[in-house]
């Protein structure tokens, strides 16, 4: 299953989750802060009748589950007042909405109740009763009726992205980081807190994604992607994508033709705000992979899209693509040295400072401080590696797949796939014993290629030096098998071109042989 | 980004050339051969045994990267012609 975090706006409530991260007593009377402001939670936003706005309690990771190992605070005196900070909408006092404290389990703890709150300045303060002492709260669920159903109206709640924890929606689809900000405080009452804190940075970018660079995880591979995108930058934006591709068979020289890339996520983005995905169901064999997160941007518009994207795109404040490599499983020859390759360029080439194309498109600029001539050639000159593997997948789907030479881009295709197939098994009958014509062979001998040959493969990976405990046949026979391979390769390709010269030399002397006579 | 940009502007170029041609997808079915499925089906057997048999795995590696030199070096003859060498 496939999570998305959409635009923190369409959520029909919000649900703030989370406490032990950023616990801290601001006085005696508060028992438990996360306070942090500086951003709006319109917990009533998109709300349609008959949602569901009954929000469970986040975890640190999406979905939530329950019950909670961790991220829960436990009362040890008795929690008399929520604190909540109002921006706008509802009034506090609306007798049929009340925020709801939840336990670890996820439950609402027993004999707890909240009761209607009552303004204070801008905080909203509602009063809870019932013997709160021991009870391992895990978070706070708000309903804009008694029923969790249907909104009646709007309320805007102060909080941050830099509160612990994250916030989901009703239908438990939709997840963003930090929440509404809020304080429990006991009979002495809240005071302090509610403190304006920087904002994450809201700059269109691609944040993180994962499995980190140069990780090695096993199969499937835990995907993930968290990205921002500024509603200034809503109009240049075409879409979002996570993708990945093997390095392994995918060397330079067929980089044009090499096997597609695996999406993980390509979609519109519609709304600004913080993004999230994440799927863990994409089972891949063992290797190097290269992942690439990228924010796709339109010139012309939607019809030409990333035709037209990619033309002007180095030059906009726009990060758009990032990307690394991981390993599943097993780590490969080839993969290796694709991967080197790629980054000694970018360490030989790269300006080491520079984080985006922006940065570098800074050191031609004779004002900056980041001026330098040399790399402000190697910005100019040098092609991207990024971009020119969008050109070459371009490339690929504007003319490398239309006839003819789509013929040849299939083949690659083909020969590039590492989708398997059933290998076929014989099955005779034989005789055992003495027979006759008239009696048929009744005992068969089946034949299983696959199971024959991953036979021999175990066979031999069982193989052991002797008197080296885990050193195996492989460990000892599998670089020198690889470098045999590649000297074969190279010894190949350096025959082909001498043979080619020789015939052109020996093809130029017998032109000058005939305008000679 | 210079470099990057003439790349952009001639596949953009070509691509606008050759867009009536016709997409290929499968290769052809020739005197009723589907040439498509006995690849695939071919190509899927190398790669079962070369996950079984780790030694195979490598020496189709090096058997693309072979054939990827030679499909550059048709391609370059095309264009080129006599003057490819």
């Amino acid at each position: 299953m496939i999570f998305y975090i959409k635009q923190f706006g369409l959520f029909a409530t919000i649900f703030l989750f989370c406490f032990m991260m950023n616990a801290s007593t601001t006085n005696a009377a508060v028992l438990y802060d996360s306070s942090d402001i500086g951003a709006e939670y319109d917990i009533a936003g998109g709300a349609t009748s008959g949602e569901n706005f009954y929000f469970r309690l986040p975890t640190l990771s999406a979905p939530p589950s329950f019950p909670l190992s961790s991220g829960f605070y436990t009362d040890n005196d008795s929690i008399e007042i929520l604190r909540l900070k109002r921006i706008s909408g509802l009034s506090c006092d609306w007798s049929l909405r009340t925020p709801k404290l939840i336990d670890k389990n996820g439950n609402i703890p027993s004999g707890v109740i909240v009761s209607s709150g009552a303004a204070s300045g801008d905080f909203c303060d509602y009063s809870i009763i019932g013997n709160t002492n021991g009870v391992e709260i895990a978070g706070i669920i708000y309903c804009l009726n008694g029923g969790c159903s249907n909104a009646n109206g709007t309320m805007v709640l102060a909080g941050s992205d830099t509160n612990a924890g994250i916030t989901v929606s009703g239908d438990n689809t939709q997840f963003v980081s930090g929440g509404f900000a809020f304080q429990l405080c006991d009979s002495g009452g809240c005071s302090g807190g509610f403190e304006t804190v920087p904002q994450i940075s809201t700059v269109t970018r691609i944040i993180s994604f994962k499995p980190d660079n140069a990780t090695t995880t096993t199969n499937p591979p835990y995907f993930e992607l968290n990205a921002y995108i500024n509603e200034e930058d809503l109009g240049a934006i075409k879409g979002i994508r996570l993708s990945f591709h093997n390095i392994d068979q995918n060397v330079l020289i067929i980089g044009a033709l090499s096997p597609s890339d695996i999406i993980l996520l390509d979609e519109d983005i519609e709304n600004s705000g913080p993004f999230f995905f994440s799927t863990s169901t994409v089972s891949i064999a063992d290797g190097n992979y290269r992942i690439e997160a990228c924010i796709d941007r339109t010139f012309f518009g939607d019809d030409f899209g990333l035709i037209g994207g990619w033309i002007v795109g180095a030059f906009t404040d726009v990060d758009d693509c990032k990307s690394h490599q991981f390993i599943v499983g097993t780590s490969t020859f080839i993969g290796n040295v694709s991967q080197n390759l790629w980054q000694d360029t970018q360490d030989f080439f790269g300006n080491s400072t520079a984080t985006s194309s922006e940065a570098l498109a800074r050191t031609c600029n004779p004002l900056s401080t980041d001026f330098g001539i040399r790399e402000c050639t190697v910005f100019l000159l040098v092609p991207d590696p990024l971009q020119l593997s969008q050109t070459m997948t371009e490339a690929r789907s504007a003319f490398l797949s239309r006839v003819p030479w789509g013929y040849f881009t299939r083949t690659i295709d083909i020969m590039s796939s590492q989708a398997t197939s059933t290998l076929p098994s014989f099955t005779t009958n034989i005789q055992i014993g003495a027979g006759s014509d008239m009696t048929p062979a009744s005992t068969t001998l089946t034949f299983d290629i696959a199971d024959m040959v991953a036979g021999a493969g175990n066979l031999v990976d069982s193989i052991e030096a002797v008197g080296y405990e885990g050193v195996g046949f492989r460990t000892v026979f599998e670089d020198w098998i690889k470098g045999m391979v590649a000297l074969l390769v190279i010894l190949t390709i350096v025959a082909d071109i001498a043979q080619s010269h020789r015939n052109e030399m020996a093809d130029g002397n017998s032109r000058e042989g005939k305008k000679l006579s | 980004m210079i470099v990057n940009l003439i790349l952009n502007i001639i596949v953009l170029f070509l691509g606008g050339i050759f867009s009536w041609l016709p997409a290929v997808t499968t290769l052809p079915t020739i005197n009723g051969y589907n040439i498509d499925a006995f690849m695939v089906q071919g190509v899927g057997s190398l790669q079962t045994l070369a996950v079984a048999f780790w030694p195979l795995a490598i020496m189709f590696q090096g058997f693309l990267a072979i054939m990827g030199y030679f499909l550059i070096k048709m391609v370059v003859k095309f264009f080129l012609g006599s003057r490819a060498g």
